[in-house]
This record gives structure tokens, sequence and C-alpha cells, in this order.
């Protein structure tokens, strides 16, 4: 029965209810900013993560077959998406290449370079723990990679994430104010029906039942609508992105669909039911004094 | 011991109006008994104290051998579903339908819905607000708001009702069959009646007894005549 209550009151009073939907609405959608903002960040992790490879030389006297027998043992490691031996002789056509020199200037006879291995891993953060490990195997010279720019990236990365959470934890703890707020006026412009309630035998928990559910409801909506918006906002950006800037890792709208939904549904419906709970106990302890 | 009872009961109000002075009353199970006196003689004040939303400043008040004053918070909502309420203001849930209201007491005491149903039915039918079921409560006239009122007090068969002033929006007609079926509630229910009124046709018109209460003293109970 208070379900149809609820909707009754939504559709008596609508300004109680945007005030409180709005809240949640607007927190939801900060927060899927930072969840769009994650899954971007995430995925130009994985994508760097490949592109900051780890080099280790092995000392002169290991030959290939105990390289190869190394990187068996390296392929183990969960942080490894790919590893591989360079041998000398790749190593030397590399570097002609790449300084555009001719064969005699580094004639395969005096070939300076020695064998060593390139390891990518799944992640940008795993990266230097990778290149630790590799050194602890004590197979290697020496072990090497994209050292400051990896710490660069790095510390970008954890102080979005930081950030983020410092933002994030405000909206949530301003959504949480509002919709207490809310509910409590809410809840205050229905004293006598309270006081009805409670001369009819009803107990607080009966009470508090139908506000935390139009708190649970607001809350759910609200998310849904951050949601709808959210989704048609990032599929006309993204698109706009992904045709501007064809190289760089985007994140597709497919991949934030599932992660959107659920966290404003349930944060949604957490916040409004968190609120209401709060101002249901606040206005009931009153009550009592 | 008495169904109910009031034992050198005071009641004075925070801001020292003395509503109640010495109230020795008691009540026997299935007695229908009209609280009379002019405003401000404490037939509310005695309403409020039996449903312990008022405490007595001293002296106990008692039901079914229970001390009501006394009562922890955790057990008074179990006492109150044994009471059924006609308030005075009515206090109908403006945002519920006459059903909901009327099934309000039911909902409370948790019964299923088909038991809601059936007894809401037969009340619904004696009330002659069968068609306005649905009806939101603001919908309905003043006289139909009143018997609403009534309907729920009595629905979940109380052992207990107290009315304060149920006949207030009510014509002489609809007065008359209000009080009637009360009065059929507590001959044939068996429930306990306690009825606030100024309608001296009313009382006149009835059998019950008759307490007359004036400044917060009983001055007349016709039990002892």
């Amino acid at each position: 029965m208070f379900v149809c209550e609820a909707f009754r009151r939504f559709r008596r009073n609508p300004q109680l209810f945007l005030m409180g939907f709005l809240s949640i609405f607007f927190t939801q959608l900060i927060v899927n900013v930072f969840i769009v903002g994650y899954l971007e960040l995430d995925k130009l992790g994985t994508f760097s993560g490949e592109a900051f490879s780890v080099r280790a030389y092995f000392p002169d006297n290991v030959n290939m077959a105990q390289a190869e027998e190394v990187v068996e043992r390296l392929r183990e490691y969960p942080e490894i998406a790919e590893v591989i031996v360079v041998s000398r002789e790749q190593a030397r056509l590399r570097f002609l290449e790449y300084f555009d020199l001719r064969d005699e200037d580094i004639p395969p006879e005096e070939n300076p370079f020695p064998l060593s291995v390139e390891a990518a891993s799944h992640r940008v953060e795993d990266v230097p723990r990778l290149a630790e490990r590799m050194q602890e195997t004590g197979s290697f010279d020496e072990v090497l990679y994209g050292g400051r720019n990896v710490e660069l990236f790095l510390r970008f990365y954890q102080m979005l994430l930081s950030t983020g959470s410092v933002i994030l934890l405000g909206v949530f703890i301003f959504s949480l104010v509002v919709i207490t707020n809310v509910i409590r006026i809410s809840m205050q412009s229905r004293e006598h029906e309270i006081q009805v309630c409670s001369m009819m035998g009803a107990t607080e928990r009966f009470i508090r039942r139908p506000f935390l559910f139009e708190g649970f409801l607001q809350g759910i909506l609200a998310g849904l609508g951050a949601f709808c918006v959210t989704y048609v906002i990032a599929d006309f950006t993204l698109e706009f992105l992904i045709s501007a800037f064809p190289f760089f890792p985007w994140v597709e709208t497919g991949e934030i669909l599932v992660p959107t939904l659920v966290v404003n549904t349930a944060m949604g419906g957490f916040v409004g039911f968190l609120g209401s709970l709060i101002a249901s106990n606040a206005v009931l302890r009153r009550r009592k004094q | 011991m008495e169904f109910l009872e009031f034992r050198r009961v005071y009641k004075i109000y925070n801001n020292g109006i003395r509503a109640l002075t010495n109230i020795n009353l008691e009540v026997r199970d299935g007695e229908f008994v009209f609280l009379l006196g002019p405003t401000g003689a404490g037939k509310s004040t005695i309403m409020k104290l039996l449903i312990r939303e008022e405490i007595p400043t001293s002296g106990d008040v008692w039901l079914e051998g229970f001390r009501v004053n006394r009562l922890e918070d955790e057990h008074l909502p179990y006492l109150r579903r044994n009471i059924g309420i006609v308030f005075q203001d009515l206090r109908l849930l403006p945002m519920r339908t006459v059903f909901e209201n009327l099934v309000f007491p039911l909902e409370v005491m948790g019964l299923r819905r088909t038991l809601m149903n059936r007894l809401a039915r037969d009340v619904l039918e004696v009330l002659s607000l069968e068609e306005k079921r649905n009806h939101l409560v603001e919908w309905l006239s003043g006289g139909e708001k009143q018997k609403l009122c009534v309907g729920r007090a009595v629905i979940h068969q109380p052992k207990l009702v107290l009315a304060d002033e149920p006949t207030g929006n009510l014509d002489g007609r609809s007065a008359y069959e209000m009080v009637s079926g009360l009065f059929q509630l507590c001959r044939e229910g068996g429930s306990t009646v306690i009825m606030a009124t100024h309608n001296e046709r009313i009382v006149k018109t009835f059998p019950g007894r008759r307490v007359y209460l004036d400044k917060g003293e009983i001055v007349r109970d016709n039990i002892e005549e």
C-alpha cells in the first residue's frame, strides 16, 4: 500500500520530490564522470603497460638456449603480457636500422650487443614491480624500463584516483545531507500522520517503512535518470572523440554501460535509503523527547 | 480489578493548566460510558491518558491490569492496537484511499490482505461507503469522513473504543446512526466504549453510564445514582 502512497506523494508534492531527486541525480552524474574517467584511465593503463616495456640484458656467457629457459620461467609471472628474446643479431640489426647505418659499420663479428629480453606488462603500474622481479631472478646483468615516464604516468594516475575519491566522498556526503533534509521536511510536514500511525499502534519500524521506501525510490529513479543522461552524452562525445583522435585508446560506450548502471542504481538507492533512515531516526527521536 | 481504572489521577500541563484533579474512575468490561462536561472539563485529557498520549502528573491509569503510565515504550504499540480511537479532528491519512484508511489498524497489526479485504467489505457496507472504496479521503464529505473514522476505530474489534466528540460533523440522523452503531458494537462485540460528547440529544437517547466532568473533576457519575 505504501508503494501507491509514495507515488501519490510524489505527484502531490513535486517540489520536495524534485529536490531529493535532483540532489542524487547530480551526484550520480559526477560519479559517472569519474567512472568514465576511471575506465578511460584503466584502458590507457593497459595500453601504456604494453607500450612501456622492460628490457633486461643477459651476461655475455649466456647462450640462446639458456635465455629461452629464463623466458619460459618469466612467462609464469602474472604481470607479464608478453615476453620475447632479442638475439644479439636482432639487436645489431635494430641498431643499424634505427641509426640508418650500413652493415659494415658494425660487422657481425664485432657485435657489441648482448642477448636480451623484452617484456610487456598487462598494466602500466605493474612495470616497476615486473622490472624488480626480473632483477631478483639474478639471470640479468641489467634491467631497464621507462623509468621516469612510467613514474610520471603512475603519479598522475594515483593523483587522479585520490582526488577523485575525495571529490566523490564530498559529493556523496552532500547528496546524503540534501536527501536527509528533504526526507526530514517531508516527515515534519506529515507530523500528524506519524502521530496517527503511532496512536493506531504502529511500531517505529512500521512508521519508518514508507519513508525509507520513498527515499530508496527517489534514489533509484535519480540513479536511472543519471544513467540515461550519461549514456546519451557519453555516446555522443565518444563517437566524436573516436573519429577525431582515432589512435588514442578511447573507452567504448558499451564498456561504460554496465558499471554506470550498477553504480547509479545501487548508490542512488543506498543514498536515498540512508538519508531517509537518518532523517526518520532523527524525527522519531525528537518525537519521543 | 476493573477493566479500566483511574486512581487518584492528577494532570497538570507544562503551561500550568490543571486539567484533571483527583480522578477516580472504574469502568467495567463492555460498559458504555458517556463523558460529559463543558469545553476544558478534562474529557479529552482522560482519552489522552488512556492511549498514553499524555502521562498523569500523579496517580495511575490501569487498563486490563496494565499500568498504562508505567508501560515501556516498546510495549505501547501493542496496547494501542487494542484501542479504537475516533479523534475529534478525525486524523484520517490524506494520501490514502478510503479502503487504505479503513484497514490501516489491520495493516499495523500485520494482517493478511485477504482478511483485510473481507473485514473492510463488511464495514464499508455498514458505513455505506462501498462505492467510495478507492476514493482519496479528501474527496469525502465531512459526514463520510466521520463515518470512516468510526469504521477505522472498530474494524479490528478492539476491546476499548474511545470516541472524542464523534458526532461533531454529523447531522442529527447521522449522529444517531453513528452512536447507535457504537452502542451495538458495545452490546454485541463486548467492547467497552468511552465517548466524550456535548450532544445532549444523543446522551438522552441512549442508555449508558454518564460521567460529568467540570474543571477537571468528576462532579457526577450516574453509576452511583
